[in-house]
């Protein structure tokens, strides 16, 4: 699977700030990820000698730091725009900040420095599942990635409940932790549901992931968009890249059906799942996030490797 | 409701800009204001702050989603904003009251209401032509209406810029309220300041304005040919430009058709950067309602560690 797949649309050509820094109470170690409105890094909690993530609003088209450590916005109209982003990001900060779920990133808090804002989350230990997808040379078992999903689905629905859409999930932003729970993660996509100002940002999203709902007019975007993704990402478990973006799709869909691709690996019940999940119309898909889980759960795996599956199964019901 | 809007405010060739400008708009009314603090009086970009933040302050809370009676709310928040400038003279010990004029346009149920105080105009366009401009509060509009001075004479009089009329003076201001005007779709409203106005004529602004490119591009043509012709020492300039009903929609459109009854969106328009002064009132705005978020976000944290 390419990595540049899973790159955001705009790289950001911002520079980071650099490792050693002292930002408020926490120290930066390095830089993690940098994507189109914001850098993440790796920092230290000088206070509670723990580490954790920051995630510093940045956005590359509207905002500027060339050198040193304040943000400068170069015009009025990116200055209009950067403080719609902000809004933006207080509201993924608010939202996350009312969810205490353990498959939902914590965050520990919100401070203002260099002319911009940071939301401190809690770092977990592990790898995404990008990272296990593409460690593996065979498909994840059927049983883990059904027991994967229906946890990732509880802190779905409590993002839904928050009326907020995750519309980023993907391999890259669903760790699993040591224990081998799931953890979504990256809310920078995130939007309120009927928020008016959000639209005024150009929309992030990754190809092979986005609802065919998210390019174009935006309009249709809801709960459901996040089943797409979801059915993406299980879709890129079985065939380790990411499959073919729903804007090609809909000019012509290549995409193999996953009954198809995923014959003898899985059962045709979570094959069929998927392929709900990924309906080009969104009245197709599966109608709502608590259905898709009962499916997920309900059918028991195939019996050929039980004693196999079991182990690894049991892995990720324990320490719940 | 649907339109296209712009607005940009610059400070020319002087040190500090004391224009202000902004728009609100809520399901079903648009909120314009452009205020110019009087050069020469100090904390002139008290007085324009206070007009656009006081404005769309109110207008928020009485439009959900259309303003009852718009010529009742101008008039009564007008004259609240000329006392809350003396108030805001008393309660910082200022020597000398700031002044500003001020024009406000409200485009609601198809019509579009304005008022104004000073030298700061409003401009109704339609199909490339001027329908309505508003009349300066100035010695020589005065004059001109009184035969004393003729047209020509006016655009290179030395006192084109002394205005009899604003908000902060001694005297209570006298606002006008023009009648409201029927809009069509496709027809432009544009407000801006003297530094403006000065610096073009009605042909020169609807040649700019037409050229179909959208207020997006045309407000800021407008700035630009202004500040051309202004040369080094060229006063504060703004302008905040609509088109109606644009047909067909361009990406730019705000579309109100969604927004929930009770809801507004509030834009205030910046200062350039690279201006302390300005730059720090400008700041102002936001920094509270950032520090309040942030505030809020860390509360929330709290509430939901227990």
């Amino acid at each position: 699977m390419p990595q540049t797949r899973y790159q955001h649309m705009h790289a950001n050509q911002n520079r980071a700030l650099p490792p050693g820094y002292q930002l408020q109470g926490y120290e930066i170690k390095k830089l993690l990820s940098a994507g189109g409105f914001s850098f993440v890094y790796i920092a230290r909690d000088l206070e509670n000698h723990t580490t954790v993530a920051i995630k510093e609003y940045l956005p590359n088209i509207l905002a500027l730091r060339q050198e040193g450590d304040q943000v400068r916005v170069p015009t009025n109209e990116a200055a209009a725009g950067f403080r719609f982003g902000l809004k933006c990001f207080f509201e993924e900060g608010r939202a996350l900040a009312t969810i205490e779920h353990k498959n939902i990133v914590r965050v520990l808090n919100f401070f203002r420095a260099n002319d911009t804002v940071y939301m401190v989350m809690q770092y977990e230990r592990g790898k995404s599942l990008q990272e296990y997808v593409l460690a593996r040379d065979t498909t994840v078992p059927e049983a883990m990635l059904r027991s994967l999903f229906s946890q990732l689905l509880n802190g779905l629905r409590e993002v839904h409940a928050q009326k907020l859409l995750h519309l980023d999930i993907k391999p890259a932003n669903i760790y699993i932790r040591l224990d081998g729970s799931p953890v979504l993660l990256d809310f920078g996509s995130a939007r309120m549901a009927l928020n008016e100002a959000a639209d005024k940002l150009p929309p992030s999203y990754t190809p092979g992931f986005a609802a065919p709902e998210q390019y174009g007019t935006r309009k249709q975007l809801g709960p459901w968009s996040d089943v797409y993704s979801i059915g993406a990402s299980m879709y890129a478990c079985l065939l380790q890249a990411a499959p073919q973006a729903a804007d090609q799709r809909m000019k012509k869909d290549f995409l193999v059906p996953a009954v198809k691709l995923g014959k003898g690996k899985y059962s045709s019940n979570l094959l069929q799942i998927i392929d709900s999940c990924m309906a080009l119309n969104h009245m197709h898909r599966p109608p709502s996030v608590f259905a898709l889980q009962k499916s997920l759960l309900k059918a028991a795996p195939p019996p050929a490797s039980r004693n196999w599956l079991h182990k690894i199964a049991s892995l990720f019901t324990q320490d719940n | 409701m649907k339109f296209t809007i712009h607005q940009s405010s610059r400070s020319g060739g002087r040190p500090a800009n004391q224009d202000r400008v902004a728009y609100s708009y809520s399901r079903n009314a648009l909120l314009l204001v452009l205020a110019d603090g009087m050069g020469g009086h100090h904390h002139g970009e008290v007085a324009a702050q206070l007009a656009v933040k006081m404005l769309t302050g109110a207008f928020q809370q009485a439009a959900s989603p259309e303003l009852p009676d718009v010529v009742d709310f101008l008039q009564a928040e007008i004259m609240k904003l000329h006392d809350a400038i003396h108030q805001l003279t008393a309660n910082r010990g200022l020597e000398e009251t700031p002044k500003t004029t001020l024009v406000v346009g409200i485009l609601q149920q198809d019509k579009l209401y304005c008022a104004h105080v000073g030298d700061s105009r409003l401009y109704h366009f339609r199909n490339g032509k001027r329908l309505f401009r508003t009349e300066d509060h100035s010695i020589v509009q005065l004059m001109l209406k009184q035969g004393k001075l003729d047209a020509k004479a006016v655009t290179h009089h030395p006192d084109r810029h002394k205005i009899y009329n604003c908000l902060g003076s001694e005297l209570p201001p006298s606002i006008e309220i023009s009648p409201p005007r029927p809009l069509q779709p496709g027809d432009q409203v544009l407000l801006c300041s003297d530094g403006l106005w000065a610096q073009l004529s009605d042909e020169r602004m609807l040649d700019i304005l037409n050229t179909g490119l959208g207020v997006a591009h045309s407000v800021p043509s407008l700035l630009d040919a202004a500040e051309r012709l202004g040369g080094p020492s060229m006063d504060n300039l703004s302008a905040i430009g609509v088109q109606w009903e644009t047909k067909p929609e361009q990406a730019l459109t705000i579309s109100t058709l969604n927004m929930a009854l009770a809801q507004s969106h509030t834009i205030l328009g910046l200062a350039e950067p690279g201006e302390t002064s300005t730059a720090e009132t400008a700041a102002d705005l936001v920094e509270e309602d950032i520090e309040r978020a942030i505030a809020e976000i860390n509360a929330a944290i709290k509430r939901s560690k227990r």
